[in-house]
């Protein structure tokens, strides 16, 4: 029991910091999947067919990369963006680093459920505001973005929920954080201890995160 | 107000060209409450929403206030939608915002001044009876009280023309009646033009003063909501004012009675006469009312009795002739 203890006191300054460092990248990631994703996923829609920014060319080439983007396994993803995060950075080690890959595969990812839950808007309201003859710009922002507000923040949640899967993965390739830890010591050294107690952080944290967003998305639907 | 020439809006459907709207002529003039019926899939729908061009016609042109909609630019075309209203059947108000942010929405669209928007969305709840639900969501409001928002947010801008697309379809008879009450109100209040749409020869009875009757895209019989229904000359117009006007009489009445029975026709002023009575002395018949309806169009009565005569043949055939003569027609129903 005490030896079981002193383990933990040994350990308790990394896994503090592993835990900030894990709280930091998927933090900093999804502040630019929210400054960039929902951008992103507005312009996915609102340039689909029979919308007021109709444009085939631009939504498929956006789809595509988007896709694209997608269907790289985050692992492969991770390694295929280096030679990007060094020029963007001059660093391919820590947690800073891994925010670069992080963002790159969060950023279609909640574009595509921010598109969703825009799709989810009742065609009505927006037919509605064109014959009020309100500028598309006045329509995104009074409109579309309220109207979806709750399905965005599910979207946030699913995201901040795969980030934090992601993050773990990012230990591979030196990027500090709770999953990190649990490679490092539960996976390559056989410490249990510290694997199950990095899994229970974890799973406390996306229950926390599910939580939290289920309460915020219920909060703001007026429906 | 609104002029449409030769309209015609096709589109493709399953790879088949479909016309919704063929070759439609129509004159809307300032001040009325024009009123366009058909069945669903006659096209009324779209032939509306070529109004303010929510749909883009195929052909013809559509003035609206001396304007040309069809040859302006996006952003001249934005511009006057804001002084075309527009209100719906499903409402289609911003569910996230309160009533008073949904009305401020259509003001903000038109560019009002920050500091002028709540004072006029106070003045618009006030002009719908909705001042007490200015901080209300949507979702908390009645059918009627949802279309009341529609109806203020319509008119924010102070527009020319108010199109109503089915409007009251989803509301109970009762609703529908204090919807259309608003609507007149809005009419005489603010002279404004109201176009509606609808499957409802009720509600054109109720507040329009002009109707068109449209089947598969073409407009079938058009006048005034009096002479329409006091004289339709399309079978279809028939049939949508026999659902007003419509009674039946039990057969066993028809079986059962030893005289004459008699429909009697009574069209404007003449239908506040005492001419039956009058008549009925007058040739000593005798008569006995089986059923009567009288209609108020526009404040003009239009109605019918079905009246039994009986008495001498010689007498009743002079008391049929006579009622002929003296109100808008007598039909023999049996003999």
């Amino acid at each position: 029991m005490s030896e079981w203890l002193d383990r933990y006191q040994s350990i308790l300054p990394d896994m503090i910091k592993a835990f900030w460092e894990t709280l930091y990248m998927v933090g900093v990631s999804m502040i630019i999947a929210i400054i960039l994703g929902i951008p992103l996923g507005v312009l996915l829609f609102v340039t689909s067919k029979g919308l007021f920014w109709q444009n085939r060319w631009l939504n498929f080439i956006l789809g595509v990369i988007s896709n694209i983007i997608r269907s790289v396994p985050f692992l492969i993803l991770l390694v295929l963006l280096l030679p990007f995060t060094f020029a963007l950075l001059h660093n391919t080690i820590g947690p800073t680093s891994a925010i670069v890959p992080l963002s790159v595969a969060a950023i279609p990812f909640f574009a595509r459920l921010v598109e969703t839950s825009l799709r989810e808007v009742d065609k009505g309201v927006i037919e509605a505001a064109i014959a009020a003859g309100a500028k598309p710009w006045l329509i995104i922002r009074g409109i579309l973005l309220p109207e979806a507000k709750p399905g965005i923040i599910s979207g946030l949640t699913i995201t901040a929920i795969s980030l934090l899967s992601y993050s773990a993965m990012a230990g591979i390739v030196g990027g500090g954080g709770i999953g990190d830890l649990a490679i490092r010591f539960g996976y390559y050294r056989y410490d249990n201890q510290v694997m199950y107690t990095t899994v229970i952080i974890l799973i406390v944290l996306v229950q926390l995160i599910q939580f939290i967003g289920d309460w915020t998305s219920r909060k703001v639907n007026k429906r | 107000m609104i002029e449409l020439i030769g309209l015609t809006k096709q589109y493709r459907s399953r790879g088949k060209m479909i016309t919704a709207v063929d070759e439609v002529n129509l004159h809307i003039a300032k001040g009325d409450i024009y009123g366009i019926v058909g069945y669903s899939g006659a096209g009324k729908s779209s032939l509306l929403r070529c109004m303010n061009l929510l749909e883009k016609p195929t052909r013809g042109e559509v003035v609206v206030n001396g304007v040309e909609l069809t040859k302006l630019s996006k952003e001249e075309l934005r511009l006057s939608r804001q002084k075309i209203g527009m209100i719906f059947q499903h409402f289609n108000l911003i569910t996230s915002k309160t009533v008073a942010e949904n009305v401020a929405f259509n003001l903000k669209a038109a560019g009002k001044k920050k500091e002028d928007i709540p004072g006029r969305v106070k003045e618009l709840l006030d002009l719908v009876g909705l001042l007490d639900k200015a901080d209300y969501y949507p979702a908390q409001l009645s059918g009627g009280q949802k279309q009341r928002v529609g109806i203020a947010r319509a008119i924010a801008n102070d527009p020319h023309v108010l199109l109503c697309d089915e409007a009251t379809s989803a509301l109970d008879p009762k609703t529908t009646e204090s919807i259309l009450e608003l609507l007149k109100e809005i009419n005489k209040k603010l002279n404004l033009t109201i176009v509606l749409i609808t499957h409802e020869m009720e509600v054109v009875k109720e507040i329009c003063n002009r109707v068109a009757v449209m089947e598969s895209g073409r407009i079938v019989e058009e006048g005034g909501v009096y002479q329409i229904f006091s004289d339709p000359k399309e079978s279809l117009t028939r049939d949508f004012i026999d659902k007003v006007m419509q009674f039946s009489l039990p057969d066993r009445l028809m079986k059962s009675s030893s005289g004459t029975i008699v429909k009697i026709l009574f069209r404007e002023a003449k239908a506040e006469e005492a001419v039956v009575s009058d008549v009925l002395q007058s040739c000593q018949v005798k008569g006995n009312i089986l059923h009567g309806k009288i209609e108020y169009i526009q404040d003009a009565p239009l109605g019918f009795f079905v009246m039994e005569l009986t008495g001498e043949r010689e007498e009743v055939d002079k008391a049929v002739a006579l009622l002929d003569e003296k109100t808008a027609g007598v039909e023999v129903m049996k003999p």
